[in-house]
């Protein structure tokens, strides 16, 4: 398979790669950091021997975006999975957070999925088969005090992949996301150990979520195993929204 | 196989109808097998058949079979559909 993952050099992005990767899949992986990408990309191939494309590109750069895509079709001229792992977490009272901020949370979660969709189901119906997984939160259901914008441009996500759902099954494509509840990744390093525990103990698991608990489940859904599943959203979160 | 033979065959796998109705008359929306998911699929086909990326506002003009062929030659002059 041939897959493309974004945000590569985040948390869950890198564990995504290693996951594919170790199935000998074809990447292209993609980040705003040039040297970690490269980084990554020659590990990956020095332990799994596979061939990995690094681009480096800003999602919410649309031209960036047709590059990479021509790129792919350039390299490779197909798409079967999309796992578009990039994304911000802002975290500030509505009222201290300033619009350029907002803007920049929608156009790194919400917009660039959006767009992602749009080119990555244009290649995928040439095979008319593929599959496209976002990588929501458990926050867009559930909410959570600060993360307004944040909450809100994660929903946008789990709304696209119903409604995208009905547009591309007819072609083949299946789209679903993933809503990890608290995963313990770079993106939350701002939150204490005491909060941490905070957070594990209103688990059901009573722990704090690790990549490699959202990793394999990018994977099933990714594969035929998961071929009838299409438009949802599948919480990883310990049971921490129950 | 020319270019105006490889636009017929993409508009009759897309839109899965015979060759004799792909016509300067075919248009979007009017005849019946050419709707939002056939034309999504015609986009696929012509993009990989004639090896090239549309922006967005192209597929949106893309409303009539000679539209088409005066899209795709603003992509590849050397194209030629007579």
């Amino acid at each position: 398979m041939v897959v493309l993952i974004t945000g590569a050099n985040g948390g869950i992005g890198r564990a995504t790669c290693f996951e594919y990767a170790a199935q000998g899949d074809t990447l292209f992986i993609t980040g705003r950091n040039q040297e970690k990408l490269t980084h990554l990309a020659n590990e990956l191939k020095q332990v799994y021997q596979v061939t990995v494309y690094a681009i480096v590109a800003d999602v919410t750069d649309n031209i960036q975006l047709n590059d990479l895509f021509k790129a792919i079709v350039k390299k490779e001229k197909r798409l079967d999975v999309l796992v578009h792992c990039a994304g911000i977490l802002t975290q500030s009272p509505l009222m201290m957070t300033r619009i350029d901020d907002i803007q920049a949370t929608i156009a790194t979660n919400l917009t660039s999925g959006i767009a992602l969709s749009q080119l990555a189901s244009k290649l995928m119906m040439r095979n008319k088969s593929g599959v496209i997984i976002l990588i929501s939160s458990i926050i867009a259901s559930q909410g959570s005090s600060g993360q307004s914008v944040y909450g809100a441009s994660k929903a946008g996500l789990e709304g696209l992949v119903k409604s995208l759902a009905k547009e591309l099954g007819t072609a083949g494509i299946r789209i679903n996301a993933i809503a990890p509840g608290f995963i313990d990744t770079a993106l939350v390093e701002q939150f204490s150990p005491d909060d941490k525990v905070v957070i594990a103990n209103k688990t059901c698991l009573k722990r704090i979520g690790q990549v490699n608990d959202i990793t394999p489940v990018i994977q099933f859904l990714s594969s035929s195993d998961a071929g009838y599943i299409t438009g949802q959203t599948i919480a990883v979160d310990g049971g921490l929204a129950l | 196989m020319s270019a105006k033979s490889k636009l017929i065959d993409a508009f009759v796998n897309a839109l899965e109808i015979p060759a004799s109705e792909v016509n300067e008359t075919l248009q979007y929306n009017d005849h019946i097998q050419w709707d939002s998911t056939a034309h999504m699929i015609l986009v696929a086909q012509l993009e990989g058949d004639f090896d090239l990326m549309f922006d967005i506002d192209d597929i949106i003009d893309m409303s009539s079979f000679v539209k088409t062929q005066e899209i795709l030659l603003k992509y590849n002059a050397e194209l030629s559909f007579s």
